[in-house]
């Protein structure tokens, strides 16, 4: 049994200049124990459709579509249910953790905060909580730096904060949205090793955002396309990065750059704008391989060589 | 890598014990940002410099452009060392060397065209006694060769995509054709379909305008890509230089060896089976580097001498090696 | 996208503000005021400063082209509002603008150069904003006697200091922006960079400021021609008038309403416009 089911999710936002289609039409499975990787660009909606379980979009978003979880959806319990649930059973960590962060709070009284929302009880055992927390994720010297404010900290102690924020509260569901972009490479192998170490420990579901490949290829389990709001392929990590069909996670692997080439590969063209989505498939322009058809005619997600764990939206692609 | 435009024999750029220290609150105390480097550019070669935060590398970017002042130590353009000209024979030497930045958006004024923007050197020399016109058409001549459309010379910074602006970062910066193009992170906040058409536009432009390329970036497949020599940095210290292609396939300094190790292969298989090995500690700060290496505190293979005395950068005595190759390590060292 | 020309940062504002109901509402109020204002001698049936002993406080009345009633001495109050207006405004506006130009270039240059000058250029600004306004003016009073251009210099002289502090801050930050590096970087001077870079990219700023000054001067000089230290007779100021309607207020309502109508409507309309410039330049919304 999944423990979220994103059914049909559309986002769309109401602006200035027109309504902005951000997400088209989102369908997937999260399950426990296992992290789901999101990839694509700017513009294809992969954060936005995990603010919407956490209903954290913005005011002038328009959302259909449900998000089942426990056997409810969570884009219609009222405010007070899905606020006990933020922090709590479902977290979110984010890329820049200095902006998340408050600057003149220490981070003890932070994290003292999530935990005292959600759970009642006393506060020495609460600061035991948040103790044994840091050392879970391997900030040295917790019962001196739990009284230090953030600026006192580097970046990547900080992301281990905001991870520790996050699972204060054991949650079910992890939300990583580009949690190491920001951060230098033998950091970023740390965090995600933290991460994989701390998914076994609670058997908690992740779910990653990222745009770098190698991130993915080393910590998740399945993965999902999306370009200009849609799914372009989904499937285990070992089909996308060896038996892709779609051209546009094919053109991802191949602008990976390997030193061997004299020129890198690229996809040609710009991220597509949201207020003037064409009616066929979002990649259509940049497509190398596009059709005709392909242009008015939205493809659907279809399983690739008869396997259901491996979908693709394109017409041309087998 | 750039075409057999590299002249072997002259060095553009010559960087001689270049030392930029701040001062800290307490008086005998400095940040050093950067500790004593020496490197040369070849003309026509392009040299990555790679390394994570705060080991100076931007700092050092910035240092030979003349944004901010050295210390000490000498940077030698055609045997001139730029950290003693005047103020008015630096913005002469200006129209030589350029830089690309980071951030796409906000290195162009947000209230100039693109046009302004990119006629700006043009007008500030004055000597070049351009017409209204022909600055008109070398804009337009530069748009054309980054990929952008020259009609659209009128329009404003926002209305562009980010790798749209750095192509206008880059026509700016091409315009007074520099002997030397510094480039600062130049595609780390693009999407990744866009970095490849940035990089590749760098290379061909490199050999049009017959360019020698700093490139500094944390991204090390990126920069193993474009450059034909490498410099790996660490508390502003180099502690590895060679040929790009031998810093992947041989690399000696541990430090080295932990960095390519930590970046993550877009391949499932070769991850699962790789074995993590995580760098001791953090980076100390460098205001209080370490004694002797600076790296000792976080290395797996550190010994005694490594705390008492600092490491050379130079060929390994225990090695026969094939190319050049300089690392600063006690490992390589016999005494 | 097939436009040639592109829309730049302050057309995107222009539109933001035509939105606003409000301001633009205020813009066309104030700019029927100033319209009224500039053409007073031909829609005025009594020029401003003509006694006429036999009209003595008359309430207003629409016959006999006394719209706004007459004052103590006979003299019609719509001719004096509007003629009143005149100066009032011209002061709001001539005394800004020469705070502006001050202010603008101290401040950039203060904040641009940065360090010791800076530094002593900003403990200046403090000594001189610890001076009291109200002596300086009354000094300057003393010595060279009412007069109107007193009053310019006294509002021009102390108001820019606030101006360039702002600009100076604004500066500061503008400063570390990369595009200024990058000016840097392709040989701009010092003074073309503050030239062509930064004053650009002040502007917002400045305009917003200007339209919350210029009522505050319009102000100063109402409190400074109500306390009689201002305009001299028979020139009138909307504070002038206020001061002498206030003393007849008891019998005669119209020499106080009109006048502090108009000033007060005046007042709201440039606080609107300015409300509605800050929101239409916020950089969030770009």
């Amino acid at each position: 049994m999944a423990l979220i089911t994103i059914n049909d999710l559309v986002i769309k936002f109401k602006t200035n200049d027109g309504i902005v289609t951000a997400v088209n039409g989102f369908n997937a499975q999260i399950e426990k124990g296992q992290t789901l990787g999101i990839v694509g660009e700017s513009g294809s909606g992969k954060s936005q459709t995990v603010l919407a379980i956490m209903r954290l979009l913005a005011k002038n978003a328009i959302t259909t579509g449900n998000i089942i979880y426990n056997q409810q959806d969570l884009l219609s319990i009222s405010n007070q249910e899905i606020r006990r649930l933020r922090g709590n059973k479902i977290s979110m960590i984010f890329q820049d953790p200095m902006t998340c962060l408050n600057p003149y709070v220490t981070i003890g009284k932070q994290l003292l905060e999530v935990l005292l929302n959600h759970k009642n009880i006393a506060k020495n055992d609460a600061i035991k909580t948040v103790l044994n927390c840091m050392d879970t994720v391997k900030i040295p010297d917790a019962k001196r730096r739990i009284n230090q404010y953030p600026h006192e900290f580097s970046g990547g102690m900080r992301q281990r904060i905001m991870i520790a924020m996050a699972l204060l509260c054991k949650p079910e569901l992890l939300i990583a949205d580009e949690p190491t972009t920001a951060l230098d490479v033998t950091v970023q192998a740390e965090i995600i090793a933290l991460l994989e170490d701390l998914k076994k420990y609670l058997n908690m579901a992740i779910i990653l955002i990222t745009h770098d490949m190698g991130v993915i290829a080393s910590s998740c389990d399945t993965v999902i396309v999306m370009y200009g709001g849609k799914i372009m392929e989904q499937g285990s990590v070992d089909d996308i990065f060896y038996n892709s069909v779609h051209p546009y996670t094919k053109g991802l692997l191949a602008s990976i750059p390997s030193g061997l080439q004299k020129e890198l590969y690229v996809i040609p063209g710009q991220p597509p704008s949201l207020l003037n989505l064409p009616n066929g498939c979002p990649f259509y322009e940049r497509c190398n391989i596009h059709i005709d058809y392909c242009q008015d005619h939205m493809p659907l997600l279809l399983p690739v060589n008869n396997n259901p764990d491996h979908i693709k939206a394109c017409h041309v692609a087998k | 890598m750039s075409q057999n435009n590299i002249n072997l024999d002259t060095n553009i750029l010559e960087i001689k014990n270049l030392k930029i220290y701040y001062p800290t609150k307490t008086k005998n105390l400095f940040l050093k940002a950067v500790d004593d480097i020496s490197f040369n550019l070849k003309k026509g070669e392009t040299l990555g410099i790679v390394g994570e935060s705060g080991c100076g590398k931007s700092t050092l970017g910035r240092a030979i452009m003349q944004l901010i002042k050295s210390t000490s130590g000498e940077i030698l353009f055609n045997q001139q060392n730029l950290n003693n000209l005047s103020k008015k024979e630096l913005r002469e030497k200006r129209q030589d060397l350029q830089i690309i930045f980071q951030d796409p958006l906000a290195s162009l004024d947000p209230r100039m065209t693109v046009g302004q923007i990119i006629a700006e050197p043009l007008k500030n020399f004055a000597k070049l006694n351009l017409s209204k016109d022909d600055i008109n058409t070398r804009v337009k001549q530069i748009m054309a060769d980054v990929g952008l459309i020259p009609e659209h010379i009128n329009r404003y910074p926002h209305e562009f995509s980010g790798g749209q602006c750095q192509r206008i970062g880059i026509a700016r910066a091409l315009i007074l054709q520099p002997k030397i193009l510094v480039c600062d992170e130049p595609v780390s906040a693009l999407d990744v379909s866009i970095q490849g058409q940035i990089i590749n536009l760098l290379k061909s432009l490199q050999n049009k305008y017959g360019l020698s390329l700093i490139f500094i970036a944390h991204d090390l497949s990126i920069v193993r890509h474009i450059s034909d020599r490498i410099i790996v940095m660490y508390l502003g210290k180099i502690i590895e230089l060679s040929e790009a292609e031998n810093i992947y396939e041989h690399p000696l300094h541990p430090y080295s060896k932990a960095l390519l190790s930590a970046v993550p292969i877009p391949d499932p298989k070769l991850e699962r089976n790789k074995k993590h090995e995580p760098l001791r500690g953090e980076v100390p700060s460098p205001i209080n580097p370490p004694s002797g290496c600076h790296f000792r505190t976080r290395c797996p293979k550190a010994f005694e001498k490594c705390s008492q005395i600092e490491p050379l950068l130079k060929a390994p005595d225990n090695l026969v090696l094939e190319r050049k190759h300089v690392v600063a390590c006690h490992l390589y060292t016999l005494d | 996208m097939n436009n040639i020309t592109g829309r730049s940062l302050w057309q995107d504002s222009y539109k933001r503000l035509l939105n606003n109901k409000l301001a633009l509402f205020s813009f066309i109020f104030l700019i029927t005021i100033i319209f009224l204002i500039i053409f007073a001698p031909y829609i005025t049936k009594y020029p401003f400063d003509d006694t006429d002993w036999g009209a003595m406080l008359q309430s207003p009345s629409f016959n006999d082209g006394h719209y706004f009633g007459t004052d103590l001495l006979g003299r019609d109050i719509f001719a004096r509002t509007l003629f009143g207006g005149r100066i009032s405004l011209m002061v709001g506006i001539v005394a800004t603008l020469v705070s502006v130009i001050i202010g603008i270039t101290y401040g950039s240059i203060a904040g641009f150069i940065g360090g010791r000058l800076d530094h002593f250029m900003m403990r200046i600004v403090d000594i001189l904003y610890a001076l009291p306004f109200m002596f300086f003016v009354i000094l300057l009073t003393v010595f060279f006697g009412r007069n109107i251009l007193l009053i310019f210099l006294a509002i021009g002289a102390t108001n820019w200091l606030d101006l360039a502090r702002i600009v100076r801050g604004q500066t500061l930050s503008l400063k570390n922006k990369e595009f200024i590096e990058a000016a840097r970087a392709t040989g701009s001077s010092s003074w073309k960079i503050i030239y062509r870079h930064i004053i650009p990219n002040l502007l917002g700023i400045v305009v917003i400021y200007v339209t919350l000054t210029i009522p505050a001067t319009i102000l100063a000089e109402s409190i400074l021609s109500f306390l009689g230290l201002g305009v001299q007779e028979p020139d009138t100021s909307w504070g002038v008038l206020v001061n002498e309607g206030a003393q007849n207020i008891q019998g005669a309502w119209w020499t106080l309403v009109f006048p502090a109508v108009f000033l007060s409507t005046t007042l709201m309309c440039l606080n609107f416009i300015g409300d509605g410039l800050r929101d239409a330049l916020d950089p969030k919304d770009r």
